[in-house]
């Protein structure tokens, strides 16, 4: 599953990779324009609401497993169980 | 979310690493990683706590926080939550070194300062300390103490101890705890003027610089056991225009004459070290001071003001997974007790509300925590 999943990041990679310097040949960018790019407020925001979103969405198995958790420490005999 | 964003300019100085668009979305995805870690997942855990404390506070138990942790280990989220604490941790070194080697020519053209107004003195024979050396603190990689003749461990401690703080301690400048023990000095003595201040333990000198801005007029020190840190923070100091002296010596006993400086303090350094250290280093602040001068030593909230069993529970964790050398040791000690035993009258212990400027900030010292980074405990005395 990672490994598949590293092969498909490197691929997007290297494909944004070429779109860039396509960019940079066609002078749509200037070179290094994304590497100095600085988004304003309303920009700044929605990127922080992007990786949120991502980081939820990939994490949620976690958390879900925790709530699961949770529930099972508030049933009676999951109770008696941990006071053994 | 204050204090760390994409903007280039944002709080920060010119010594610090500068990162590439994708170095920079890579240290925030790692700090939303680690508010994902404290803020979604750990409440969980503290859900479960709360299921099982009942049952241990009404066994009579000696050790309460051991029996909690014992019980949680049943649950596989309980270690899924640490282990992903850890990996965060980590990878936020990761996420920093990158950014820092790819421009070490450019810092350390940075840190050659011409005609600097304070100073910096290395000893090559230095030997720093067991718990320093032991493990790594805060998981950094190489530690306190490495040195490879550069700037770049210190360069790594700055940028990582801005996003490590999550921006909630001054964002890239990490400076509010050396704020507050600065207010914490002129709430105790308004009209101080001090002449020669020491800051023991100062690391990259995000608590020193502090001390200059509220006390233009003193002769700023800091000591600490790094050479890169010291070497860092000397050219940190100069670009933010603070003269400050560094050296390289040990707080536990240093070359300084006794009763030769005004104001000696330290900012969370005694949970980085050991029992013995820390008793060492408060009678070392006390030796240092002409008589009337003041001692400040500024720590994390004690253990016992946390309140509750978890909360005990999550600090130890907290201390564990991430090097804290003397974290119980620090946090559980008495400090008045230890002040008086270092020869120390007029002693405090509380919390100072934190101050984004010390000159200036509201002078608010109380018995009560205010909570992690809203106030610091500090203990402080006159020699």
């Amino acid at each position: 599953m990672i490994v598949s999943l590293a092969s498909e990041v490197t691929v997007l990679r290297a494909r944004l990779d070429t779109c860039e310097r396509l960019l940079v040949a066609a002078q749509v960018l200037a070179p290094g324009a994304v590497d100095s790019f600085s988004p304003d407020a309303a920009a700044q925001a929605e990127r922080d609401g992007l990786r949120q979103h991502t980081l939820n969405k990939v994490f949620r198995p976690l958390q879900e497993a925790a709530m699961a958790d949770v529930a099972a420490a508030s049933r009676p005999i999951a109770g008696k169980e941990i006071q053994a | 979310m204050s204090g760390i964003a994409e903007s280039r300019a944002a709080l920060a100085h010119p010594m610090i690493a500068v990162p590439t668009h994708d170095e920079l979305v890579e240290q925030l995805f790692v700090r939303d990683l680690k508010l994902f870690v404290g803020q979604t997942l750990e409440p969980a855990q503290q859900k479960i706590a709360a299921q099982i404390v009942p049952a241990i506070a009404g066994s009579g138990s000696n050790s309460p926080v051991d029996d909690l942790r014992h019980r949680m280990q049943s649950f596989e989220s309980f270690t899924t939550w640490l282990s992903l604490k850890r990996e965060s941790q980590r990878q936020l070194w990761a996420a920093v070194e990158d950014c820092v080697e790819r421009q070490a020519d450019q810092l350390e053209a940075l840190a050659a300062v011409d005609a600097p107004k304070g100073t910096l003195t290395l000893d090559p024979d230095f030997v720093a300390p067991d718990y320093i050396t032991r493990g790594d603190i805060h998981l950094m990689p190489g530690g306190n103490a490495h040195d490879d003749g550069s700037v770049l461990q210190g360069a790594v401690m700055d940028r990582g101890g801005a996003v490590y703080m999550l921006g909630r301690n001054g964002g890239m400048l990490n400076d509010l705890r050396g704020h507050t023990a600065m207010a914490h000095l002129l709430t105790v003595a308004p009209d101080i003027r001090p002449i020669r201040i020491l800051d023991m333990g100062c690391g990259i000198g995000t608590s020193t610089v502090p001390a200059a801005v509220c006390f233009p007029e003193a002769e700023v020190h800091g000591i600490d056991v790094g050479a890169s840190m010291l070497r860092y923070a000397h050219a940190r100091a100069e670009h933010l225009g603070a003269a400050v002296h560094f050296s390289q010596q040990s707080a536990e006993r240093t070359s300084f004459p006794g009763a030769s400086f005004d104001v000696v303090y330290s900012c969370v350094v005694l949970h980085e070290t050991s029992p013995t250290a820390a008793i060492n280093i408060l009678a070392e602040s006390r030796r240092l001071l002409r008589p009337g001068g003041i001692a400040i030593h500024l720590e994390v909230p004690l253990l016992h003001t946390l309140g509750d069993i978890w909360q005990e529970l999550s600090s130890e964790l907290e201390a564990q997974f991430n090097n804290e050398p003397n974290w119980r040791g620090a946090l559980t000690a008495d400090y008045g007790q230890l002040m008086r035993a270092a020869g120390f009258t007029d002693i405090r212990t509380g919390y100072q509300a934190t101050a984004f400027n010390g000159r200036t900030a509201p002078r608010k010292f109380g018995e009560a925590s205010e909570g992690v980074f809203r106030s610091w405990f500090v203990t402080s005395g006159r020699a």
